[in-house]
């Protein structure tokens, strides 16, 4: 997985058939809205924005190690940051994207230092992030700002890139995630390489007080990372709102959206970045296989859930790390002739900056 | 007088690491053995190997003849294997008596030297004075002598002790020790671990000596006392200090 | 209006407390955290509305029927989905509960699709006036009899030998280990038990409290905020937040919206957490 940004130099089989599937599989997401029923796009759009809010948990969740049930929040955030600032009061839509990303990232700040600070363990971290979300949540659902229990309407008109809307549409909005979630893949990927920062979160993560004597400033970065991850996780909250014309508490802001993310990136593999992508696009799929089959969509979603959860207890009961790794490790199995020590010290050498 | 613990290429394990690689050791009938070793060499390891705490593999395990690999801790206490551990691991929130009474529920039923509770008093006079005190603000020697009482009120068969003078002033450790005598005076075998060299040979009837996981000597106690120029070598302690305890 | 509150806070109060105290027996002696426990009362309500009573009787039997049903269910996922994950480093444990909190959620919305449903009165009476508050029968039976069971645990915990077990597992499981204990016994048992309880709170609780499959969720947040807040060290210290609770709750519904009353409280938990967990962690938490 890496080595498609480092040169396309891929260092062994794996990251060959790897590094072909990615390419082919970007290909693929870019031509298609073409090749697929129209209805369909807005399932593929679905897709993305289940694969990138796992993404941008993973930021915090697998990179930083901080397993958080707050980034509904950030979600929320980012979807009621348009839905009040353009479709109430007129702001620029991007403008409203923009500050919905401030704001998020701010809590997402705030939370991690109040929590360092008061030195909270992992269970408690996940236990006081889901009071908080659940908080956020019981707010919104009592304050006439974000509309109560009926939410807000987008009662705007007019389309376009500038107002990003497109009524009938789902194509443009479409591809704006579509590079909206590389971009946020290159930056990820920018970041765990070539930053101080960066690098030092795969080691906060497996003993935050070692990685403390190595001198990282583990509280400074755990911050930075729920910081950077709550802002990113705005955005697909603002382009679902976008896209359904629609926010409530219910459709953004509930605590099992957060814990759909943390689960859905320990599915696909906490420790990849294609992980948490694979299973969102997975998740949008068994959905719409359900939907075909005539099943009521409050059942849909019931399942989709279930299976969620059945999948990642089995996962972890099997001892594994997710799909994504488990296919690596498969991988790794039927090319085990192959592997010569270089590769295998060339893995862990890059195990312990990234996380392909 | 049969072996009360026989153990043949014990391999004990923590997590991935192998900490005591094909060790033999035999405790006999009625005997006190000493297992020294400097710190880190792998004698609390050794044991809770032993006990069934840790992923452990051997030739031949037997206790008083029966075959023990794979035994769970609970079982290795209910044949007769009591080990009173370094960390005392006592239950701070219950009285002394309590501590003892859940122990003496919990006996195995064979004919294990009795040590009613009245006896453990008379062993262990501090004890009595402190009977509903609880264990958690009992000072460090009252704490080693309540784990081996604890220990013996479960009617070991076989009685280990990891370090009962770890951290105690000099006149306690000789209570202690004299303590110990006497109930190795009732016939009871008892593996002794400490790295107090001199003391725990004099009391002693055979030695192992444990370096990095290995059995390094195996002698008769006098045999290996006679060595000690060897031993302070070995155990990169001075003999000549030992009075002052470890 | 503050008889209301008190009266009613008081009588919920005292069922939070049974159902924290299920909650807590599991915390205490395994240091699990069970983000399922909430929907194991669950299991108490839908089962009862599934199997409709219609007489005292078949309520107090079927009531009897969840509960071991829950022991069962708690026995099987302690041994196969938990027992794995202690003692271990990782975060197994708490997505495995949190997955199988969400599973029976959404297993419960999909078999019961209908939010907010009861079932009838059982008890042979309904309604009682306590200083001048109406009181439901329900409410009424269900706070004694969780009062009631609570004494009885309280008991089992200090008198028996399986709580001396339990309570020498919470305070050194070296000790227990040392001392022969057979501890996995003992958490299966312990956990399934915290089920049982959960189960026979949720029975208690169904003739008067609507139940939607979100509640499970509800009712875990609450569990933990006994536990952390007053169930560290005795099981009477949950008893009495359980209390406070439920006087908070009923004291906020009646100033402010439901919703914001909840909101007001889980906030209140955050706090509660930032101020608190040293005491649990650092502190190996027994039993006084």
């Amino acid at each position: 997985m890496t080595s498609l940004l480092s040169g396309l130099r891929p260092s062994g089989p794996r990251h060959a058939i790897n590094t072909v599937l990615v390419v082919f599989g970007l290909a693929f997401a870019f031509v298609y809205p073409f090749v697929v029923d129209p209805a369909m796009v807005g399932v593929g759009f679905i897709a993305l924005i289940y694969a990138m809010r796992n993404f941008t948990w993973n930021i915090a969740g697998g990179l930083a190690g901080l397993l958080s049930l707050a980034h509904v929040a950030g979600f929320g955030i980012g979807a009621f940051a348009v839905a009040i600032l353009a479709w109430e009061h007129g702001f620029n839509v991007w403008l409203a994207i923009l500050i919905g990303m401030a704001l998020s990232g701010i809590l997402g700040v705030v939370v991690s230092l109040i929590m360092s600070r008061f030195g909270v363990n992992a269970f408690f971290f996940a236990l006081g992030t889901a009071a908080l979300s659940l908080a956020v949540s019981g707010i919104a659902a009592s304050w006439s700002v974000t509309g109560q229990v009926d939410g807000l309407q987008n009662h705007t008109s007019g389309e376009g890139f500038m107002k990003l809307q497109w009524f009938l549409d789902p194509k443009p909005l479409y591809y704006v995630a579509l590079v909206a979630l590389i971009l946020i893949v290159v930056l990820t990927v920018w970041m765990t390489r070539r930053t101080r920062f960066g690098r030092s979160l795969p080691f906060i993560r497996e003993d935050p007080d070692m990685a403390a004597s190595m001198g990282i400033d583990v509280i400074r970065n755990q911050a930075l990372a729920m910081g950077m991850s709550m802002a990113l996780t705005a955005i697909p909250g603002s382009l679902i709102a976008q896209y359904t014309s629609f926010v409530s508490y219910e459709s953004v802001l509930t605590l099992e959206i957060g814990i759909l993310m943390l689960v859905g990136a320990i599915i696909g593999g906490s420790s990849t970045l294609a992980g948490p992508i694979v299973a969102g696009i997975g998740i949008a799929a068994l959905e719409e296989g359900l939907r075909s089959f005539d099943v009521t969509s409050s059942s849909v979603s019931s399942i989709t859930q279930i299976v969620y959860a059945a999948v990642v207890i089995l996962i972890l009961r099997l001892g594994a790390d997710g799909i994504v790794p488990m296919w690596n490790a498969l991988l790794d199995r039927l090319f085990a002739t192959r592997r010569g020590e270089g590769e295998r010290a060339q893995e862990s050498d890059e195990k312990e900056t990234t996380h392909a | 007088m049969d072996t009360a613990l026989s153990v043949e290429g014990l391999r004990v394990w923590r997590g991935r690491s192998e900490i005591v690689r094909s060790v033999d050791l035999t405790i006999p009938g009625g005997q006190v053995v000493a297992l020294l070793g400097a710190n880190g060499a792998g004698k609390t390891t050794l044991i809770e190997g032993i006990l069934g705490q840790l992923p452990m593999k051997a030739e031949k395990f037997e206790l008083f003849g029966d075959d023990v690999r794979g035994a769970k801790p609970w079982e290795m206490v209910r044949k007769g294997l009591v080990v009173v551990p370094q960390e005392r691991y006592l239950f701070t929130d219950m009285s002394v008596e309590e501590n003892l009474e859940i122990a003496a529920k919990r006996a195995g039923r064979h004919g294990g030297h009795r040590f009613s509770l009245d006896e453990l008093y008379d062993l262990f006079p501090r004890l009595a004075e402190r009977k509903v005190q609880y264990a958690g603000t009992l000072s460090g020697g009252e704490r080693s002598m309540l784990a081996i009482a604890r220990g013996l009120a479960l009617q070991p068969r076989v009685l280990v002790l990891d370090e009962p003078s770890l951290g105690l002033a000099p006149i306690i450790v000789e209570l202690i020790m004299s303590t110990i005598q006497r109930i190795a005076a009732s016939g009871l075998p008892i593996l002794l671990v400490e790295q107090n060299v001199n003391q725990t040979l004099a009391m002693s009837d055979w030695g192992y000596v444990l370096e990095s996981g290995e059995i390094s000597s195996s002698d008769s106690s006098d045999a290996l006392l006679g060595s000690a120029a060897i031993l302070s070598g070995y155990l990169a302690v001075d003999v000549e200090s030992m009075e002052g305890g470890s | 209006m503050l008889m209301q509150i008190i009266v009613t806070g008081l009588l919920q109060g005292v069922i939070y407390a049974l159902i924290g105290l299920g909650l807590f027996l599991v915390f205490n002696v395994m240091r699990v955290v069970n983000f399922a426990h909430g929907y194991f009362v669950l299991i108490g309500m839908y089962g009862l509305l599934w199997l409709d009573p219609g007489s005292l009787a078949s309520y107090l039997l079927y009531a009897l029927a969840v509960a071991v049903a829950a022991v069962v269910f708690g026995y099987v996922i302690e041994r196969w989905l938990l027992e794995f994950t202690l003692h271990k480093p990782g975060h197994a444990q708490l997505v495995i509960t949190i997955s199988l909190g969400i599973a029976m959620q959404y297993f419960f919305q999909i078999k019961f699709p209908e939010p907010y449903q009861t079932i009838a009165n059982p008890w042979p009476f309904s309604s009682v006036q306590i200083f001048g508050v109406t009181v439901s029968a329900g409410r009424l039976m269900a706070a004694i009899i969780s009062l009631a069971l609570t004494i009885a645990i309280s008991w089992i915990v200090y008198r028996t030998s399986l709580g001396q077990n339990i309570r020498a597992c919470s305070q050194s499981l070296p000790g227990a280990v040392h001392v022969g204990i057979n501890f996995p016994w003992v958490y299966r048992s312990t956990f399934a038990f915290g089920a049982g309880i959960a189960a026979v709170a949720g029975a208690l609780l169904i003739p008067f409290q609507p139940v939607s499959p979100h509640y499970g969720l509800d009712l875990t947040i609450k569990a933990f905020i006994l536990v952390v807040i007053g169930g560290v060290a005795s099981i009477w210290g949950t008893v009495i937040a359980g209390v406070l609770l439920g006087m908070a709750e009923s004291a906020g519904s009646v100033y402010i919206s439901g919703s914001l009353t909840s909101s007001v409280i889980y906030l209140m938990f955050l706090l509660v957490i930032l101020i608190r967990p040293q005491g649990l962690i650092v502190r190996k938490a027994a039993f006084a």
